[in-house]
């Protein structure tokens, strides 16, 4: 795709822990069209954050295989820059949010000069330049008072603002790509809803293309263009967000959809995948959802279904989908 | 008449003093202020509310095992409030409690086997050779094989080991289990078995839960009434299906439209019911209504005047000044 920021073919992730290899990652290939917002959804393992760490190079290298046919973002070839050109990306062209804010904040530095860093640096802006426009973000992140705030270190924030503070440090350099990796998960609903609205509204402003990583589908469902289901380091499933909430087509998305939360379904009727998802150390020979999918035959145990893009340009990694007629 | 609840708490209050210093007068956190709650033999009672608002202090309040500065707490008719060393134990000896975690609150060190057979040898169990058949059948009660009886917790996985803490719970058959996030640390795929599990449980052994959660949208169905706690204080209380269909306090109406849905095509929630703004801090809580510093109805008596509860019918109530006093009109 020519207007793709991003873009990732055959990416695999390998950890070597202990005397094992982790398979985090396999085969992953995904594009994220300019001002399209994606969210990437799977359980807790699934390798949702290392596929987006790949993406922006935070992996310890010593211990970490990282291949891949070719990653890019907004045309430059992450595999191939050196450290110092790295720099020049990451912010800039591709901004990260993390799950956990307090690690990612500098604990030394107030929330001003973290804010501002950024824009002096890669914008060129002069202190007090930066500073005007550290307020400015704080306030339109929603923070009570922050003439006061700006000058505060993170621990003085409580969990809710030290993410808005996250945030307004993502936004401040106007990325190409935000990478959002569960912002909002240890948060509490009222607030998770404020933020999410509060991001997607930025978005919409600066036309930026945005990876919202979770693993709740529910979260997804009026935020995301499209959605790109990963289940034991696969996509097992990539389509248009409407398609997918009503017509699932793997039979993983379809069950993670009846299990998620929802306050207007009788709870008689909502039916839970059995079992748990796989140990990443075993390599299945076949599908690794067979062990839990209903709809498992013979050939789903000894053979691994290749992702496909079905007619209505929906990709799908399984032999027996659903569709439409079936469900 | 009939049998009186398992639980009533009046007036029920906790308090956390925090540490003097040289510069700080010390502060009186009110962790749990003024509630009043019954729970009938049988039922599930969600409780739902920000982090911070209290529910894990209120659950541990009613089973005794933290201080209270004011009000009662009745078990099946009996003030338990004052009980202490043995009658207290064997009060206790009714209750269970169900954490987030369940890595930590299980012994790395004992089998799954010593892990359910603890409880029935601490309680007396005098018939050894029936310890063996109970911790099976309770283990495939709660949906795991039995041969994993000789196996250790580490060798589980998240969803196994929360399994593995409603086992032991739920194997002496207490008269009350308080269910503290149990399923916060758990993928949504498997909150939904373990949420099965606690129902089949409830129906085989007649339980009686207090389900303590932060996610409204995943207690709705599956509890009979909930409670809405913020700050410190219930401000609303009734069946899930009356607070679905007629939430009557601003912060309830604030929660079911924050819950996120899987249906892209449910109406998107008016603005006005959504709430800006963090929690404030409960050692310094708002004068008037706690929620007017956050609420999108406030009115000027809201910011002077606490509202008291109202009965609303059908065992609904909630404590808000627009049940009362309506705003005025233009
Ligand atoms: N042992 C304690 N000493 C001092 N303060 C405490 C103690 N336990 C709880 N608190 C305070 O009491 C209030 C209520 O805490 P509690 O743990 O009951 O909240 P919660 O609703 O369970 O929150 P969460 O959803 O985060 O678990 C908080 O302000 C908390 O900091
Ligand atoms: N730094 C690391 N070292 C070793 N294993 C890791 C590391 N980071 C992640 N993993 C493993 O890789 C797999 C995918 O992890 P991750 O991408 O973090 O999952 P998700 O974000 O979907 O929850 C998991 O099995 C995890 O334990
Ligand atoms: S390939 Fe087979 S086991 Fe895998 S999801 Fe499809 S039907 Fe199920
Ligand atoms: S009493 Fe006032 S501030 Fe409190 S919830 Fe009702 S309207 Fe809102
Ligand atoms: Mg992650
Ligand atoms: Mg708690």
């Amino acid at each position: 795709m020519s207007d793709a920021v991003l873009s990732v073919e055959g990416l695999s992730v390998d950890f070597a822990v202990g005397g094992s290899i982790i398979h985090a990652v396999r085969d992953v290939s995904l594009s994220v069209a300019q001002g399209e917002v994606l969210g990437l959804v799977g359980e807790s393992g699934s390798g949702k954050s290392v596929t987006m760490l790949s993406v922006v190079r935070l992996l310890d290298a010593r211990r970490t295989a990282i291949t891949a046919r070719a990653m890019s973002v907004d045309g430059h070839s992450i595999l191939d820059l050196r450290p110092r050109a790295l720099e020049d990306v990451r912010g800039p062209v591709v901004s990260y949010i993390f799950q956990d804010p307090l690690t990612a904040l500098n604990p030394l530095l107030t929330v001003g000069r973290q804010i501002s860093e950024g824009m002096r640096r890669h914008k060129g802006l002069s202190r007090t330049a930066a500073r005007a426009r550290a307020l400015d973000l704080l306030r339109r992140v929603g923070i009570p008072a922050p003439e006061l705030r700006i000058n505060q270190l993170p621990h003085q924030l409580s969990g809710g603002m030290r993410q808005r503070v996250m945030i307004a440090m993502a936004l401040a350099v106007e990325p190409k790509l935000l990478i959002a990796d569960e912002p909002t998960t240890a948060l509490d609903v009222t607030v998770q809803a404020e933020i999410v609205r509060l991001v997607q509204s930025i978005q919409r402003e600066q036309g930026m293309a945005m990876v919202w990583v979770t693993h709740d589908l529910a979260l997804l469902a009026r935020l995301a263009d499209r959605v790109v289901v990963m289940y034991a380091g696969r996509i097992v499933e990539d389509a248009l967000a409407e398609a997918l909430y009503d017509a699932p087509a793997h039979p993983y998305t379809a069950g993670l959809l009846a299990s998620t939360s929802r306050i207007d379904d009788p709870f008689s009727e909502q039916e839970p995948i059995p079992g748990a998802p796989p140990d990443p150390r075993v390599v299945h020979p076949g599908c690794s959802f067979a062990p839990r999918c209903s709809r498992a035959q013979a050939r789903c145990q000894g053979e691994v279904p290749a992702l496909e893009i079905k007619a209505d340009g929906r990709r799908v990694a399984c032999f027996y989908p659903l569709t439409g007629s079936q469900t | 008449m009939s049998a009186p609840p398992i639980i009533k708490a009046m007036g029920l209050t906790v308090e956390f003093r925090g540490r003097r210093s040289l510069f700080k007068p010390e502060s009186v956190v009110q962790a749990v202020s003024n509630v009043d709650l019954t729970i009938e033999q049988g039922e599930t009672l969600a409780v739902v509310g920000e982090s911070g608002c209290g529910k894990s202090t209120l659950g541990r309040a009613l089973l005794r095992s933290t201080p209270i500065a004011h009000g009662r707490v009745e078990f099946k008719g009996r003030d338990i409030t004052r009980l202490s060393g043995r009658a207290l134990r064997d009060a206790r000896s009714q209750f269970q409690m169900i954490f987030q975690d369940p890595y930590a609150s299980l012994n790395p060190k004992m089998s799954i086997y010593e892990t359910l057979a603890e409880p029935l040898l601490v309680h007396g169990a005098t018939d050894r050779a029936s310890i063996r058949p109970q911790v099976l059948d309770m283990l495939s009660a709660a949906g795991l094989d039995p041969s994993f009886a000789e196996r250790y917790p580490h060798e589980f996985s998240g969803g196994q080991r929360q399994r593995v803490a409603i086992a032991r719970a739920a194997i002496l058959r207490p008269d009350f289990i308080v269910c503290d996030e149990p399923l916060s640390a758990l993928d949504v795929s498997l909150q939904l078995q373990i949420l099965k599990l606690f129902t089949a449980l409830k129906q085989q052994f007649s339980l009686t839960y207090l389900f303590i959660s932060h996610d409204l949208a995943r207690v709705f169905g599956f509890a009979d009434r909930i409670a809405v706690m913020y700050l410190g204080k219930i401000v609303e209380i009734g069946t899930a299906a009356d607070l679905y269909r007629a939430p009557a306090h601003p912060y309830t109406r604030a929660l079911i439209a924050a819950a996120p849905s899987p249906n892209p095509h449910r109406d998107i929630p008016p603005a006005a019911a959504t709430l800006r703004g963090d929690i404030p801090s409960p050692a310094n809580p708002p004068k008037g209504c706690r929620f007017h510093t956050r609420c999108p109805q406030v009115m000027d008596v809201c910011k002077t005047r606490e509202p008291t509860m109202s009965d609303l019918g059908n065992g609904q109530r909630a404590a808000c000044h627009l049940l009362t006093q309506p705003p005025m009109a233009g």
